[in-house]
């Protein structure tokens, strides 16, 4: 044995443990083991309030009060919750800071909304429930972390299950029905121009993709429309390759090497296997709750296309979180998501008597793809809710009926004013729901946020929703 | 869908309307009250008229005897008669005090009996502004109390008007009464303890009967105070018959799937002894009387994961 072994064996044995030692390291690993990490996704389709949803989600977790719903809290088991510091790695973090500051300013306005892939981590301490559990330890710790993604990437997970022929048939016939067909108008006459055999010529695939780019686009922004794929279109997102967005569905038909269907279908693919399948991998599959944020008001704004087009939307999205069926998917990766709510937000914009009615309306819209999911194991819950309060309700009479209005500041021309923004019907709305104009939801500015977290509840639901996500993680 | 015309979105001038003025709520539909008809109505009216009777005259001698005792007083002494008349009025008034005490109580029992039916009505309604009334009542039932008022306060700032009648109702179950809920099943698993040991160490069976029957009714008297109805010894024992019925209401299946494990359970313990065996069966129907007390008692029903379930009031015991 050399010298300069011994003095490592030695220092080996020095650095041996002593029993006390020992023992504080098995509470170290009993410690970590206790520490469980919960992935909460929240997205959102048609500007569905996430980042007022995250914003407020965090603060009452941090201040611990207003919660009467989530058990932990109003057991007085929830110790406390602070944010951890981002590590080196991590996604972009979610700038929780500015939104408050936004919400609790004097004059107060809603945050920005986020516009990609932004997280934040929170640590929950609680004490456990159950005095035969309790006495493993007084208590634990829940890394909750909280992932906020663009809705409009849900749409591109159905993508992978689809050849581009398919996918193209599908987008084309949809694009030549009613509300659309003028929308693409352009873009669609300038497919007809092309000679899609012939070998491609480059800036004829890049004129095709900002054309077809330009009709989503509008069709999101004039028409209010969802489904439009692929989703990073109409949403800027970390794709650095242009390349990658430079296609659009073409047209049935023979595709020799080298022409521009050929061409197309190529970019399809890589597409999906370098822009879609990599967030689902890294991401996605490994969400353990879900929450999606519907907007339903503005929908019904918009009209009866719209609501169509939500439905198709809603049931596009639902195909995400039924991987069990397809095998494709289960085969990529294992998504995990157990827990799936579905809200209807900006609740605050009618007087509550209408919420249950926004809640059915929901459901009712989600039923179909709902039953489908409820056979992958997957229930969906519903809610309405709205994540921080613009309104209060007051009563009045009018024309010999006491109503329900809401009164509050709105948000386009910043007057005080009291509304009564029609009923929500319980069902899918009629034909005569839609012509008489029954459907005027106006958008209203916050209400300043009270910090000191004394008075009545600055949100609609929020706990609930929130006992539903992780309360059977704060036991 | 709706028969009545659609009302046109319309907007108003703010200082026209006024902040949020509820109408009186109508007043609920007095519930109907379902007796569990376990003991029949009596059907012997001779054996009625005997007992009627039979008072009646009880009363009326014992009155005539009282008159004739104090006029023979009065002819002796008036001082003497004047005594023992206002002694008799004491003892009278005392007799009807109670009477009237045992009546309110009676009658009390019957209120909070009122008020879990028509918690139960309320407790899925998803409409606003009809269960005003009813809470206003619990909170009026819990006011007094220094225990409840910390609750009760935090109550009212989270009950915020946007929840509905449902959401309300369980607001108000897992603020004022989870710590009510807790304390009873303390009690329970305390008054099951006493039971189950007491009956082990006595060493006469009809002492056991004795001992359960007292440990019994005191248990399910602290549940029944505790929830804010206070029995008096009348009300005590129709409260044990109805929680008795409400076991046997539970259904034969439960009680047999229980009883089995329980049993086994207790037969393992009667290998060591009979007598501790024995104990341990008092034990677990206490505690499962405890339980449906407090069902009873208790003025909203429990919702789903709040009613502890016999299998964790067994691990307690054990424990």
């Amino acid at each position: 044995m050399t010298p300069r072994r011994r003095s490592t064996w030695s220092a080996l044995k020095d650095l041996a443990p002593s029993p006390a030692e020992l023992q504080r390291g098995v509470e170290d690993l009993a410690g970590l083991a206790r520490q469980q990490i919960l992935r909460l996704a929240v997205t959102g389709l048609r500007q569905g309030g996430k980042t007022v949803l995250v914003t407020a989600l965090v603060h009452h977790l941090l201040s611990g009060r207003e919660l009467p719903f989530l058990s932990a809290a109003q057991e007085g088991r929830l110790l406390g919750a602070r944010l951890l510091p981002p590590r080196p790695g991590d996604l972009p973090v979610f700038s929780f800071a500015e939104g408050r500051a936004a919400l609790a300013a004097p004059e107060p306005r809603w945050p920005e909304p986020t516009r990609s892939l932004s997280a934040l981590r929170l640590e929950l301490r609680f004490a456990i429930k159950g005095a035969l559990r309790r006495r493993l330890g007084p208590h634990r710790s829940l890394i909750l972390m909280i992932i906020d993604y663009p809705g409009e990437w849900l749409l591109d997970l159905p993508l992978l299950e689809q050849t581009y022929e398919a996918w193209s048939s599908a987008t084309l016939g949809l694009a030549e029905a009613a509300p659309r067909a003028q929308l693409a108008e352009e873009w669609r006459r300038f497919l007809a121009t092309l000679d899609l055999t012939a070998p491609a010529a480059p800036d004829q695939a890049a004129q095709a993709a900002l054309l077809y780019t330009r009709y989503l686009k509008r069709a999101q922004r004039e028409a209010g429309l969802g489904l439009l794929q692929p989703g990073r279109f109409t949403m800027p997102a970390e794709v650095t390759e242009r390349d990658l967005l430079q296609f659009c569905p073409l047209p049935p038909g023979p595709a020799p090497p080298g022409s521009l269907r050929d061409l197309m279908r190529h970019r399809y693919d890589r597409y999906c296997a370098e822009v879609v399948a990599p967030f689902y991998r890294n991401h996605f599959s490994r969400f353990d709750r879900q929450i999606v944020l519907i907007d339903l008001l503005s929908t019904l704004n918009c009209g009866p296309a719209c609501f169509a087009d939500l439905q198709a939307t809603l049931d596009m999205v639902m195909r995400s979180f039924r991987y069990g069926s397809s095998g494709l998917l289960a085969r990529l990766f294992r998504p995990r998501i157990n827990t799936l709510l579905f809200a209807a937000s900006k609740a605050d914009h009618v007087a509550h008597n209408q919420h249950n009615n926004l809640r059915l309306l929901l459901e009712r819209l989600v039923a179909d793809a709902a039953a489908r999911a409820r056979f992958e194991g997957i229930t969906p819950t519903f809610v309405a809710l709205a994540a921080h309060r613009g309104t209060d309700v007051v009563r009045t009479e009018h024309q010999g009926q006491v109503l329900s209005c809401v009164r509050g500041r709105l948000k386009d021309d910043e007057r005080e004013t009291v509304l009564f923004p029609g009923e929500i019907p319980a069902d899918l709305p009629s034909e005569e729901d839609w012509q008489a104009g029954c459907f005027r939801f106006r958008d209203f500015a916050p209400r300043r946020l009270r910090l000191n977290g004394a008075g009545p509840p600055q949100h609609i639901r929020l706990d609930q929703a929130l006992e539903a996500l992780i309360g059977d993680r704060l036991q | 869908m709706t028969e009545r015309r659609r009302i046109a979105p319309f907007e108003l001038d703010p200082s026209r309307a006024d902040r949020l003025e509820l109408v009186p709520p109508e007043a609920p539909p007095a519930p109907v009250v379902v007796e569990p008809a376990i003991v029949p109505p009596s059907r012997r009216p001779w054996l009625r008229l005997f007992l009627t009777a039979g008072a009646v005259l009880l009363i009326g001698w014992l009155g005539l005897e009282a008159y004739d005792f104090v006029a023979g007083l009065f002819a002796r002494s008036p001082i003497l008669g004047a005594g023992f008349a206002l002694l008799l009025a004491l003892v009278a008034l005392g007799a009807l005090g109670a009477l009237g005490r045992e009546i309110a109580d009676l009658r009390r029992l019957e209120r909070a009996e009122q008020l879990r039916l028509m918690g139960e009505r309320l407790i899925a309604s998803e409409v606003h502004g009809q269960a005003d009334a009813y809470l206003a009542q619990l909170q009026r039932l819990y006011r007094g109390r220094p225990d409840l008022a910390e609750p009760l306060a935090r109550f009212e700032t989270q009950a915020s008007d946007a929840l509905n009648d449902g959401e309300r109702l369980r607001l108000f179950g897992r603020t004022v009464l989870a710590p009510l809920d807790r304390q009873a099943r303390r009690l329970v698993t305390r008054g099951a303890r006493d039971i189950g040991a007491l009956t082990a160490l006595s060493p006469l069976g009809l002492l056991d009967s004795a001992i359960v029957l007292w440990r019994t009714l005191a248990m399910l008297r602290a549940i029944a105070r505790l929830y804010g109805v206070r029995p008096g010894p009348a009300a005590s024992i129709r409260l044990l018959r109805r929680t008795l019925a409400h076991v046997l209401a539970a259904g034969v299946g439960e009680l047999l799937s229980d009883a089995a494990l329980e049993t086994a359970g207790a037969s393992l313990l009667s290998v060591i002894s009979t007598r501790i065996g024995q104990g341990a069966v008092h034990g677990l129907l206490a505690a499962r009387l405890g339980l449906a007390a407090v069902q009873i008692c208790r003025p909203l029903p429990f919702v789903e994961g709040e009613l502890p379930s016999m299998k964790q009031l067994r691990a307690d015991l054990f424990d």
